[in-house]
């Protein structure tokens, strides 16, 4: 019978690329990585780590020690990160070690995040001024305030295409700042936000101009 | 109009026959076929006969687009076996068959992601060769976490 072949001598893009950068990070940290040298030099290549996503869960883990884990992903990616979701987890602290270190951060997602405190006000700002480049921000069921995070997002995130706020208070005052300080936005998604039931009619159908992809 | 067909050899020296039309899904075959006509047998020296036959299945699916998603997976899904994914993963990579190639390589994702570390060497048949001062080197850097 024919040799089997040695599945090591698989190009990194589909061994690293396609399949062991879909494992959880604590898996690829904790596990994967010890499996053999070659997977050890495909889980430290930055490119490995260019997207981060830890939103869902972190089993067995207390917080502390998961956030630690993903700050050394974060450390691993040497400034290649372009896309990285955070959960419950994630915390001020982390958050400013991420924006610091990844001015090539595109995408940008904060799910559930009770540690971020809503003195982001002055975090927000550094975010979008470390990070040139983001595209796409996501806040969800935090502790915010539309207006004062809006505007913040409006004075320094002038490029993104697609935001997410949920779950905030707050009314259309914020959601103007956004209009004007965010030109290329395409999509608007501020679901479950209080006050802002009672947007005026004519400023929620300039939204939906505006906006290809407005959710209230 | 009649249907050409291609033929395809496998590593093995197999022949393999395939409607033109359904063949040029792959990228690297569409390519051959606009560049020489591709009157003559295409040659394809890493994949096995096996695999070959599999790629083929895929190739001649008829089905709907709005239920091709849906067939992708449960193609991958009936070949749950690491090893046949993996050889129909570098085939995709190959012949750059895109669909192919990533619902092969989530499935393996899926698969190892419960497995322990000495299932992962199994069923892939790769040996632990990393040396006492390597296994430090790992222990140091997670020092925090153990």
């Amino acid at each position: 019978m024919e040799e089997k072949r040695d599945w090591l001598q698989m190009p990194d893009e589909i061994m690293g690329g396609m399949i062991l950068q879909r494992l959880d990070v604590d898996d690829i940290l904790m596990s994967v990585e010890k499996v053999c040298r070659n997977w050890r030099r495909i889980c430290k290549d930055p490119a490995m780590w260019k997207i981060i996503d830890s939103d869902h869960k972190f089993d067995g883990w207390c917080g502390g020690e998961y956030e630690d884990l993903i700050k050394h992903a974060v450390d691993r990616s040497c400034g290649e990160l372009i896309d990285i979701s955070l959960g419950i987890y994630g915390s001020d602290h982390l958050l400013d070690h991420i924006t610091r270190c990844s001015s090539k951060l595109n995408r940008l997602c904060l799910i559930g995040c009770y540690a971020v405190t809503s003195s982001g006000l002055k975090d927000i700002k550094v975010i979008g001024r470390n990070c040139p480049q983001l595209k796409s921000f996501k806040m969800e069921t935090m502790v915010m305030d539309v207006d004062i995070h809006a505007h913040a997002i409006a004075n320094s995130m002038p490029g993104l295409r697609h935001l997410k706020l949920a779950g905030a208070i707050g009314g259309d005052d914020g959601v103007q700042a956004i209009l004007n300080g965010c030109p290329h936005l395409e999509s608007l998604d501020l679901c479950r936000c209080f006050y802002l039931d009672d947007l005026e009619k004519d400023f929620e159908k300039l939204c939906r101009e505006r906006i290809k992809d407005f959710n209230l | 109009m009649s249907k050409k067909t291609l033929t395809l050899m496998s590593k093995d020296k197999q022949l393999f026959n395939i409607e033109e039309h359904l063949a040029v899904q792959s990228v690297t075959i569409r390519n051959m076929v606009k560049e020489d006509g591709a009157s003559s047998v295409i040659p394809l020296p890493r994949v096995d006969s096996e695999t070959l036959a599999l790629v083929i299945e895929y190739l001649n699916r008829q089905q709907a687009p709005e239920e091709d998603e849906d067939y992708v997976k449960k193609f991958v899904d009936e070949r749950g076996e690491i090893p046949t994914l993996l050889e129909l993963a570098q085939a995709a990579l190959d012949l750059d068959i895109k669909k192919l190639m990533d619902a092969a390589c989530m499935k393996v994702a899926d698969l190892i992601k419960d497995f322990t570390l000495e299932e992962v060497r199994e069923a892939l048949r790769i040996e632990n060769d990393r040396t006492p001062e390597e296994e430090k080197a790992i222990r140091d850097e997670f020092q925090w976490a153990f």
